[in-house]
């Protein structure tokens, strides 16, 4: 409904003013892509593109979370539009996983041997009872003093004893019933143990979500159908939605109708051994399903020229598995000494453990320790929730207050109340800010509490923080920039406080739930076709960016642009190593061969060898001019790497190969260009730049970010973890259809070591090429490349990890990724290039390149798997 | 609290039924992209996650897709 009243007030702009101020008008309404939940609005114009990265982090080491965020617009007709998006989440750190009362805590932690990622009930109950049971010598010779005075061992229950297989009379497991009876008595008694909360680190994983939507724009009616679906290790996702909005009242009313599902499987991955070399994988202990269904209704008014109010309801029914398959509750009294006895130490292991506990006790729960069991909630849940908020423009001020509320209630009594405040000022410069507020309150589920000293009537229990009750309050800003050509960047930042004391009615207990934290987001929007080229297109030409033709897609810092113009350039490049092995220049190098050089000869030799590994970078160059002779570039990278391993004849035998993978954001390169000379025909500028520490180098394998686990190899890392200089010099010219160019470049690391105590080796690269343009549109590239690239210096103290080894030059080498040797080299290449570009029309501006860069000679340093080729793409965009 | 949110409810459709007719022309500030009801999407989708990731509410403006992240 706004946008279509933006298409009336630019059509009337058109008539009494230049073009310019109307068009920016519609690009603004069009970017702000109204929530499809609320109202009507009309198809986008020109196709759009949206990028976002978000960092979410907890005080205190708990989660971190990173989220890349792309998609795009495109309106295929004037009453069909189409977009996509994909996001992926990066997940790391610690969550609280239960909560042990008083004079509990040293029968359920760790340090009683229990292991909370797979907690199988029988195998560790009999660790954890036994080692503590009969480690307590007062125990044991208080039990044989009173049997010596008279003391008679109690008789086991019947009806249990009977299903376990085990006389109830058998003296032997009596005893064992009245040892761990008196080991738990005594646990539970005196100490001066305090309540605390036991938090869980949990592997880093990583989410993937791809959405599909269609809208339909059919007069009054608009209909917006998406889809999608959400993969991450233990948690699949399938989603859909449908709106029907109907605009009426003159297009002051919109009424929508809205219906949501989403099926969701859950999994628990069984606990892996996580050595370094453990790549086969971990099998999954446990599967469950839900299902979510959410119907909402929606009104909107525009309530006067300046004033638009809202008000929705929704109904969400979940069913099926709506427990958390890692969060843990600590229950008293819920089985007793000799159930613990009977079934965790006598039953037969060989039954599913899942049955097993509720078939010889009754209890409905899954025991991973001792008063310690897997959370319960109940199987379905109906949500309801009513928002109400007003939009007030303020002529005067030039900015909008935003007011919304929301309430929702459920079956689980949860009452939440959220309150979201918001400013947005417009200011000069194309600049937007918007100052926020939020608060959120919410009581407890009535089946949740920290602990349980009894078990409940219905059997449901949770001790997860967010069913607690409590409030939160958060403030943050976000800065918005509206360049002139449909290009909009923004930042923001939020901080947040949750407190048990901030909950409405200040009845919140306990500082369960108490946690800090904060966002930043950073995002970039932009229309496709070039609207500010129609906008300027009277006053001058688009400029020449460089001198003569498109660069191939494998030189980055190649060409500058002229004073005052913006460059999007998104990067990517792809390259395996699969081809078998190389010493030098030699290959044919076999696995006998590997076993015995490829590593550092300190034990038995290298045990596995790498077979294939997959390079990815993503990188989004933004780059702006504020002079000819200066240039300045910002380029975040993003990389996914993969290597598969296997065993090679010196491993043990029950060595498993397999693969690991590593994903997230690289090294960030920041780097400024000087025009040292230009003439007609030629044109030269030093590029110096730094590269910052951005890309994370301890990465494991078993994904824990803790000191303890064991690192993935060197080539595997996501950065250099060193701050490094980055040079270089490039000379391009051309004649006619003709253009060619130099470039040498060289990384240097500035420092001897990164925090592991290693640091990759220095690189100089140095390419020539030539190009001709076969036609306005079309070029095509050949391009000679050598690189040298030093061996890593020093050694990762986390390779390997040995506590006892206090020189990590002792750390043994197991694979041949784990040798600094085996690292750089001399690489000669031979790239063929082709480049498509738009030099008129819609889509000027716009270029693609592509270059498959082929190896000729490559001499590597130690063994390493020989490279097949690089493809590298580059899609670019000048303003 | 239900009896106070039909009534909440019942004022404000009263409210907007009498709204006053806006003619098309005077409709500049409401297309202003300030005005929109939510004029960041992704950066609300985001903060929708991370809440519905953290609290035990979700929902009532955005949708903010599938999948969990909820540790």
């Amino acid at each position: 409904m706004v946008l279509v009243a933006a298409v009336v007030v630019i059509k009337k702009n058109k008539q009494a003013t230049s073009g310019k101020n109307a068009l920016l008008a519609l690009t603004g309404a069009a970017l702000s892509l109204p929530s499809p939940e609320l109202k009507a609005d009309s198809p986008v114009d020109q196709p759009q593109l949206n990028t976002q990265f978000g960092y979410y982090s907890e005080a205190g080491n708990r989660m971190q979370v990173q989220v890349y965020h792309g998609g795009f617009v495109v309106p295929v007709s004037d009453w069909f539009q189409f977009s996509f998006s994909y996001d992926q989440d990066t997940y790391s750190g610690a969550s609280p996983s239960y909560v042990v009362p008083a004079n509990s805590a040293d029968i359920v932690t760790k340090a009683s041997g229990f292991d909370l990622a797979g907690g199988p009930a029988f195998g560790l109950m009999n660790d954890t009872i036994l080692k503590g049971a009969f480690a307590d010598t007062a125990i044991w010779a208080g039990l044989q003093a009173d049997l010596a005075n008279g003391f008679v061992l109690p008789t086991l229950p019947v009806n249990v004893a009977q299903k376990v297989g085990v006389d109830p009379n058998d003296s032997g497991v009596r005893m064992q019933t009245e040892l761990i009876k008196r080991y738990l008595e005594k646990k539970q008694s005196g100490g001066d143990h305090t309540i605390k909360q036991i938090i869980e680190a949990h592997p880093l994983e990583t989410r993937h979500m791809p959405i599909l939507k269609a809208k339909l724009f059919f007069g009054p009616y608009t209909l917006t159908a998406s889809g999608g679906y959400s993969i991450e290790p233990d948690y699949t996702s399938t989603f859909g939605s449908t709106y029907h909005s109907f605009e009426f009242n003159d297009k002051l009313t919109t009424v929508t109708l809205g219906y949501k599902f989403s099926n969701n499987h859950i999994f628990r991955a069984a606990p892996s051994t996580g050595g370094p070399h453990d790549h086969g994988g971990s099998a999954n202990d446990f599967n469950a399903d839900n299902t979510y269904r959410t119907f909402s209704m929606a009104l909107s008014q525009v309530f006067s020229k300046n004033t638009l109010v809202y008000l929705s309801g929704e109904y969400s029914r979940k069913r099926g598995y709506l427990s958390n398959p890692y969060k843990l509750v600590h229950i008293k009294g819920l089985l007793s000494a000799a159930e613990y006895t009977l079934v965790g130490i006598n039953a037969p292991l060989d039954l599913d453990q899942n049955k097993g506990w509720k078939y010889y006790t009754g209890v409905n729960l899954i025991p991973v320790g001792i008063d310690l069991f897997r959370e319960v909630r109940p199987d379905k849940r109906d949500q309801w929730s009513v928002t109400g908020g007003v939009n007030q423009y303020f002529s005067s001020l030039k900015g909008a207050l935003h007011a919304r509320y929301r309430y929702q209630w459920d079956d689980w009594a949860i009452r939440s109340h959220t309150l979201d405040l918001a400013w947005y000022q417009q200011l000069s410069f194309g600049l937007m800010i918007e100052p926020y507020i939020r608060y959120y309150s919410q009581t407890a589920a009535d089946f949740y509490a920290p602990y349980f000293l009894a078990p409940r009537a219905d059997g449901y229990y949770s001790s997860d923080y967010r069913l607690s009750g409590f409030g939160k309050l958060s403030g943050g800003i976000t800065i918005t920039k509206q360049f002139v050509k449909g290009v909009t960047l923004s930042a923001g930042f939020e901080y947040m406080t949750q407190r048990s004391s901030l909950q409405l009615d200040g009845k919140g207990s306990g500082d369960f739930a108490d946690i800090d934290a904060y966002l930043l987001t950073a995002s970039l929007n932009i229309n496709l076709s070039s609207l500010g080229g129609s906008i300027d297109n009277t006053h001058q030409s688009p400029r020449h960016s460089h001198h003569g033709g498109p660069l191939p897609a494998g030189i980055m810092e190649g060409h500058m642009l002229s004073a005052g113009d913006f460059m999007v350039s998104y990067n990517y490049s792809h390259a395996d190593w699969a081809d078998g092995f190389q010493r030098g220049t030699h290959s044919g190098i076999n696995d006998q061969e590997l076993a015995t050089s490829a590593c550092r000869v300190i034990s038995i030799g290298c045990e596995f060898k790498s077979t294939a590994m997959r390079m990815d970078m993503h990188m989004i160059n933004f780059m702006y001019a504020p002079t000819d002779w200066l240039n300045l570039m910002l380029m975040p990278q993003f990389a996914y790497k993969k290597m598969e391993m296997t065993p090679l004849p010196n491993a043990l035998s029950d060595a498993q190969g397999g693969p690991h993978e590593n994903v997230g954001l690289g090294d960030t390169l920041m780097t400024a260009l000087f025009k040292v000379f230009e003439n007609e025909h030629h044109h030269v500028h030093l590029g110096i730049g730094v590269s910052a520490p951005t890309g994370r180098i301890d990465v494991t394998f078993d994904g824990f970010l803790n000191n303890t686990s064991q690192t993935q190899s060197y080539g595997m890392q996501l950065g250099s973890g060193t701050w490094d200089l980055r040079s270089s010099l490039t000379y391009t010219g051309y004649a006619d259809q003709w253009y060619w160019g130099g470039q040498v470049s060289g990384i240097k690391r500035m420092q001897s070591r990164n925090k592991l105590g290693y640091a990759l080796g220095d690189e100089i690269k140095g390419s020539v090429w030539v190009g001709y343009k076969a036609t306005s549109w079309l070029a095509f590239t050949l391009r000679n490349q050598y690189l040298v690239q030093g061996s890593i210096r020093g050694f990762s103290s986390r390779m390997e990890y040995q506590p006892s080894l206090t020189d990590p030059a002792d750390t043994p080498q197991r694979a041949n990724t784990e040798n600094p040797a085996n690292y750089g080299g001399k690489f000669w290449d031979i790239g063929l290039g082709v480049t498509f570009s738009a030099p008129q029309g819609e889509f000027s501006g716009h270029s693609l390149s592509v270059e498959w860069l082929q190896p000729v000679i490559h001499d590597y340093n130690g063994y390493q798997l020989k490279q097949d080729g690089t493809l590298s793409v580059r899609w670019g965009y000048k303003f | 609290m239900n009896a106070l949110i039909y009534y909440a409810f019942a004022v404000l459709v009263s409210l907007m039924l009498s709204a006053c007719n806006v003619a098309p022309w005077e409709r500049g500030n409401l297309a202003k992209p300030e005005m929109a009801i939510n004029p960041n999407v992704q950066h609300a989708a985001f903060r929708e996650h991370v809440f519905e990731s953290k609290e035990a509410s979700s929902g009532g403006i955005i949708g903010s897709g599938g999948g969990c992240g909820c540790n």
